[in-house]
């Protein structure tokens, strides 16, 4: 539940500023009427979101044995790449995200196009949908459908509480903050992700040979007991991992972090000045301003 | 000390000290099962169980082989038992409650050939009021 949580409050709140960014810059310069493009445009790549999530369920469903367990690893293993490019695109592009789609919108409204226009949050709701549909597939794989089903629900809806609020002005979050927590918890889902495609992989005989396993702490902690389950889906817990296994999860933690805590994130700003514009210019003015 | 460390030290006792059947796993009567390696091929033993319906049973799964083994049935129409892998030498627990009405589950080693090589035990759920 938690990591479907996750998954959707942070994919479900960037798909939603998106739009909140288009509409308050619309409203403010003038442009009510192109209000009706973008939020079709909007639910259109939803729904495409939402039928691409069920296609990749439903090919799922078909397969048996090792060529599920085959598929299962091979979309934990993309999943993981995409989330992690994703949180470090995220940071480099949150600095200078609204300006780009406002430059975007206004030339779209010069030519004139309603296709120019709602070409622009198409593709950005899309490519978080499509996102998001890769993550909630390979997150489900270690947790009950139930489980799945209220988390990813219960971040749907506090991520379009909170984009409601931003958008209307009555509540403002520091959202470099939000997105460098949710980038840390996604970097660590990510890694569980990488251990179960890694295994899964290897149960479908893709992967020969992980290497012995490295130590036994089923004891301590089993790994299909209830807090044990728990672990295994946030981080990939595993009692008696292969070493295979434990070097690439080390390796990845130490580069995502690195990357991700360290790594440049361009801005024609000076850092400083940065840091407390980019809260500024990614939350929308608040009505009336 | 802070809100946060205090949570989290009174999660790890709660979790050490307190919450053991978080940790591990078990309920019901033990039933213990072997699995390995031998010259003809490879093997669950017994391979053949029998359990009440309704019971909540416990397999303690003991790998005297030299390679991993799995331990499971879960497809759809299985007993619903999830995956677990038993390293060599090592023991998994793997709790289960059999369904209310009779009928025979397949339970087996997933890993590639192990199945085919002989690792599969027929589970069955039979009433008291039969012979088991």
């Amino acid at each position: 539940m938690s990591s479907s949580f996750i998954i959707t409050l942070r994919e479900g709140l960037e798909a939603g500023l998106i739009v909140a960014i288009i509409l308050a810059y619309l409203k403010s310069s003038g442009q009510r009427p192109h209000f009706r493009t973008v939020l079709i445009a909007a639910l259109a790549a939803v729904a495409i979101s939402l039928a691409v999530g069920a296609a990749i369920f439903a090919v799922a469903g078909e397969f048996e044995g090792r060529t599920a367990e085959a598929f299962e690893g091979t979309a934990m293993l993309l999943a993981v790449g995409v989330l992690s490019w994703m949180v470090v695109w995220m940071k480099r592009q949150a600095a200078g995200i609204k300006k780009t789609l406002e430059t975007d919108v206004a030339q779209a409204i010069g030519v004139g196009s309603a296709f120019a226009l709602a070409l622009i949050p198409f593709t950005a709701i899309l490519r978080e949908g499509l996102e998001t549909a890769v993550f909630l597939f390979a997150a489900t794989r270690t947790s009950t459908p139930l489980e799945s089903t209220m988390g990813a629900s219960a971040g749907i809806l506090a991520a379009t509480a909170l984009t409601w609020g931003i958008y209307s002005g009555g509540y403002r979050i520091n959202l470099r903050i939000f997105f460098n927590v949710t980038g840390v918890m996604l970097i660590i889902l990510a890694g569980g992700l990488l251990v179960n495609g890694l295994k899964e992989l290897h149960e479908a005989a893709v992967i020969g040979n992980l290497g012995p396993h490295v130590w036994d702490t089923y004891n301590a902690l089993a790994d299909n007991s209830q807090f044990g389950k728990f672990l295994s889906t946030i981080l990939g817990y595993d009692s008696s991992p292969y070493l295979g296994v434990v070097i690439a999860y080390v390796a990845y933690l130490v580069l995502a972090l690195s990357f991700f805590t360290f790594g440049r994130a361009p801005s024609p700003r000076a850092p400083a000045a940065a840091s407390h514009q980019a809260v500024a210019e990614t939350v929308p003015e608040p009505e009336g301003s | 000390m802070r809100l946060p460390a205090l949570a989290f030290l009174l999660l790890a006792a709660a979790v050490l000290f307190g919450g053991c059947s978080l940790t591990e796993v078990s309920g019901g009567e033990e039933i213990t099962i072997t699995a390995g390696e031998r010259s003809d091929g490879m093997f669950f033993e017994p391979s053949e169980l029998t359990v009440a319906p309704g019971a909540r049973v416990t397999f303690v799964i003991k790998n005297e082989g030299s390679q991993d083994h799995e331990f499971e049935s879960y497809r759809e129409g299985e007993a619903g038992i999830d995956e677990i892998i038993i390293p060599p030498g090592a023991t998994r627990r793997v709790s289960w409650t059999a369904p209310s009405e009779a009928a025979t589950f397949p339970v087996y080693c997933d890993l590639p050939g192990h199945r085919a090589a002989g690792m599969e035990i027929a589970l069955k759920v039979v009433p008291d009021t039969e012979e088991r």
